[in-house]
């Protein structure tokens, strides 16, 4: 059971789960800058081997609709051994926090405001993102599916004003690098944007929806995601040819030289307000996830007490984890991916087949389930009151 | 030691939370034996005299009924709250013209009650034997009735005090629409309110708050629309209001609103009663208070700062285009300075050459940078704004004439600030009073976001929008979501825009009650099958 006992509805969820792909997409270097103009190809195929983790994550959610992942651990792999792969998937979630906070920062200071110090960035960011946590994952989550809309909206719009610049001659000739280069760039696609999704296992409980359906909120979320990541890659590579490689936000650079007109020019500034509102968008999604487990694994009854310890520790982890944005980005595209397949799918994997084997969660959500999930009821078990907002 | 006071403050804070003692209606309260009539008129006149002590408002009308061993009476009233007509004609008049005959030592049974039924030609009489009721009964505008030999006594509702007429109200002025506005009269506002819903459904219900002013409130809704636990936990809360005194709606605004702390009101206020009725058709409920002209509804959603009663009067493709336009005025009259700061401190590079340059020539020479010339111009207009509104109405218009014209002017003429930012400050001025309810709060961000855009440019601001996103998705009132039907929601149908009205087939979904469709479903003219 979540200790936040706020519910969000399944478009909330969906959309989340889009905003969440969509502030990769716009950070795409961590892929294009292996695999250049053939991108796209390789996007596609990340998409498609990161499906059976969909359906690995589609079980655990079906089967445990009422447990976290922090709880699923306990339930799996015993109290011990299950808190040994909860601090795991701890440490996960905060690096997650921290590195996104990072990419937020390395942005601003390079794009936006260039003499404030790092640290000032880091921390207003991350102080706007605990007070939403704070309020409860019904309020974090209520401008997903604005945000999720309104960057789908300018992703189109933005290939339009780049068409004056498109030229579809960047994307040939294709598939004449190594097979090393799409595998090494695929894994990465898999497991940095998709595979991290398995984060939404914190979110489970929270979900105002039949298990049944979980597995195709998923699969619509991620699509969605997918889709604009493939049009914005197709985009920046049509119009940075080659030169993609170099850049450390290729879709700010596409946007710079966008549009059409001198009136419609200047997207950039559309690009920094979109980004700033899709990386908050993955931030408080994390950084929930991680004060939540953390109330979970210590038994705590509320997480808010810790949210601001946990926020501060996120910025002083962020502040030491890169000596800079070069080593952040060739970090991602190196080491990262192998520390995350373990994390992303080994570990759920393996929580899969023992739950199969020791015949654990439920095998299929009954037609009961709405009802005991959104009456707040289920094992007898009286709901304690809410921590989160409600009414 | 100090532990031991803060627990004890703390076991204090406790009781007087648990404390759910309901609102004293009267504070010269006896306990229930002190409180009785007696049979003796003079014990009677002492006690009450002593309680309204040496007031000359006060008239006891020593009465001297007709026929044999008839008793003597005592009419009491306060002059300026009763009408006198009523008095003479209603009371006196039938009282004089009947014989009491009454045999020597016998008892008369029921006088009281024979005097209201068979005598008076009032039709509000209630009998009471309590002392405290009777003062209360006077303080509000009735007569007492008091007579010897008997401990009750006769309450007769005779109010007459002077009161406004009824007429178009300045907040909420409207080009096509009704014109009439709430007084300060409560009887006249529950009327206009009961004229516009000739329901059964419709409740009127009354609490005395303010142990000095002892003022009615009134509840209205009408049921089954209104959502019943809302009702009750408005009821709750207005019952633990426990003060000296209620002079207007705005007290009861501050006591029962869900975020005291906020900026944003989650308690709105009418003038109309075309306003307040519809309200009450959407499942609100709405508070009047004796003496104000205002009426408070319940639940508050945001978009209600936006919607006013003539979009419905008006055609709704021509009222969708002013909702919209409500809506990016209000956030121009917040963001236009603070981008404009963040703009021309921060961001030159995103101004077109052609305005940089023009900007650069209008800043030429002035001395302070631009969040302190436009710190200047926004604290100018505030102070201005006030002045504007507290004079009398002439002179208003000459300070706005010298601040705004004269001032403005004379501060570029002399270098002090640059033109765009009286400009822009010039346009936030207008923009915020397009959403006349949310005036207060915009001038309030205006300045926060100015802050925040001097410090740290377009990330701030952009940090700054977020954050009142994040305050506003966490308000609610009365356990409504503050921004349902502005987020995507089912209510969408009159939230940025309005739809046609055979549209909006039921009620808001997310406050109605029981009673959720308002219409017949597709009633708009169909050509084909009229032929």
């Amino acid at each position: 059971m979540s200790i936040d006992k706020s519910k969000i509805s399944p478009s909330q969820f969906v959309f989340t789960i889009v905003c969440f792909i969509e502030s990769s997409a716009v950070l795409s270097s961590f892929f294009v800058g292996i695999s250049g103009r053939d991108s796209w190809f390789v996007m596609i195929i990340g998409y498609l081997v990161y499906l059976p983790l969909l359906f690995i994550i589609a079980q655990l959610m079906k089967r445990f609709p009422e447990k976290t992942i922090i709880e699923i651990n306990d339930e799996v792999f015993g109290k011990v051994f299950g808190k040994v792969v909860s601090v795991f998937y701890i440490w996960f979630f905060v690096t997650l926090t921290s590195l996104n906070l990072l990419d937020t920062q390395v942005f601003a200071s390079s794009s936006i405001v260039q003499k404030t110090p790092p640290i000032v960035l880091l921390a207003t960011f991350a102080l706007i993102c605990v007070w939403a946590v704070r309020n409860g994952i019904s309020v974090l989550t209520r401008y997903m599916v604005i945000i999720g809309v309104l960057s789908l909206m300018i992703s189109v719009l933005a290939f339009f004003f780049a068409i004056k610049r498109f030229d579809f001659a960047n994307l040939l000739p294709p598939f004449q690098q190594k097979p090393m280069i799409y595998v090494e760039s695929a894994h990465v696609v898999s497991t940095i944007p998709f595979g991290e999704t398995i984060v939404f296992l914190m979110l489970t409980p929270n979900v105002k929806s039949s298990p049944k359906k979980f597995g195709k909120y998923l699969l619509i979320g991620t699509l969605i995601g997918a889709a604009s990541m493939f049009v914005i890659t197709v985009r920046d590579i049509g119009v940075l040819g080659e030169t993609i490689k170099f850049f450390t936000v290729p879709s700010l650079e596409t946007q710079r030289v966008s549009g059409l007109s001198r009136t419609f020019s200047r997207l950039e500034l559309l690009y920094s307000i979109i980004f700033i509102a899709l990386m908050y968008s993955k931030i408080v999604v994390l950084l929930y996830a991680s004060v939540s487990a953390i109330s979970q694994v210590l038994k705590l009854k509320s997480y808010k007490h810790i949210s601001i310890l946990i926020t501060v520790l996120c910025i002083i982890y962020t502040l030491n984890l890169y000596d800079s944005g070069i080593s952040h980005a060739i970090s991602g595209m190196t080491v990262v991916p192998f520390f995350w397949s373990f994390l992303e799918y080994i570990l759920p994997i393996l929580t899969l087949v023992v739950v199969m084997f020791r015949k654990l969660g439920k095998k299929e959500g009954g037609a009961n389930d709405d009802d005991i999930r959104n009456s707040g009821k289920r094992n007898n078990l009286a709901v304690r009151p809410s921590v989160g907002n409600q009414i | 030691m100090i532990l031991k006071s803060l627990f004890k403050k703390f076991i204090q804070y406790q009781e007087q939370k648990n404390d759910t003692t309901p609102t004293k209606t009267f504070d010269a309260k006896k306990s229930d034996d002190t409180d009785d009539l007696l049979e003796g008129l003079k014990e009677n006149i002492n006690t009450i005299k002593e309680l309204l002590g040496a007031s000359q408002d006060v008239k006891y009308h020593n009465i001297k009924l007709k026929g044999i061993n008839a008793p003597k009476a005592v009419l009491i009233f306060i002059d300026g709250l009763v009408n006198e007509k009523i008095i003479t004609d209603g009371i006196l008049a039938p009282l004089l013209d009947v014989e009491f005959n009454i045999a020597e030592g016998a008892k008369v049974e029921k006088l009281a009650q024979k005097i209201d039924t068979q005598i008076l030609h009032m039709a509000d009489v209630e009998v009471s034997t309590k002392i405290s009721e009777l003062i209360s009964s006077l303080l509000s505008g009735s007569s007492a009735l008091v007579i010897d030999g008997i401990k009750e006594c006769l309450l007769i509702s005779t109010k007459g005090f002077p009161t406004r007429s009824i007429s178009e109200p300045q907040t909420e002025m409207v080009v096509r629409g009704p014109r009439e506005g709430f007084t300060e009269n409560l009887r006249t506002n529950t009327a206009m309110i009961r004229r516009r819903i000739k329901s059964p459904k419709l409740r009127m219900e009354h609490l005395t708050i303010g142990k000095k002013t002892d003022t009615v409130v009134c509840l209205t809704y009408i049921k089954d629309v209104a959502r019943t636990e809302i009702v009750d936990k408005l009821k709750e809360r207005l019952k633990k209001i426990d003060t000296d005194a209620i002079n207007d709606t705005g007290y009861i605004e501050e006591f029962i609103e869900d975020s005291p702390f906020s900026l944003f009101e989650t308690v709105g206020y009418t003038e109309k009663p075309d306003v307040a009725a519809a309200k009450m058709l959407e499942g609100r409920i709405a508070i009047l208070v004796d003496g104000s002209p205002f009426a408070i509804t319940v639940p508050r959603l945001f978009v209600e700062n936006f919607q006013t009663a003539e979009d419905y009067y008006t055609r709704y493709v021509y009222a969708s285009v002013t909702r919209l336009m409500r809506f990016v005025a209000y956030f121009l009259s917040i963001f236009t300075v603070p981008v404009y700061i963040a703009l021309t401190t921060f961001h030159q590079e995103l101004i077109p050459e052609t305005l940089l340059v023009t900007i650069a020539n209008a800043r030429e020479g002035t001395p302070f940078p631009v969040f302190f010339e436009a710190l200047i111009m926004v604290i100018s207009f505030e102070v201005l704004k006030e002045a504007g509104l507290r004079l009398p109405r002439p002179v208003g218009q000459a300070i706005s004439i010298v601040g705004a014209l004269v001032m403005g002017d004379a501060a570029i003429s002399a270098g002090l600030v640059g033109a765009p930012v009286v400009i822009a400050v010039a346009f936030t001025a207008v923009a915020g009073f397009i959403v006349p309810a949310q005036t207060e709060s915009a001038s309030i961000l205006r300045i926060i976001m100015m802050v925040i855009s001097a410090i740290l440019g377009g990330y701030g601001l952009a940090l700054g929008v977020l954050g009142m996103l994040i305050h506003l998705a966490s308000l609610k009132s009365f356990g409504i979501d503050y921004l349902t039907t502005v987020v995507p929601s089912t209510d969408i149908k009159d939230s940025f825009f309005r739809t046609p009205l055979w549209t909006m087939v039921s009620r808001p979904v997310s406050i109605v009650g029981k009673d959720k469709t308002r219409m017949v479903p597709a009633m708009q003219v169909d050509n084909d099958k009229e032929g």
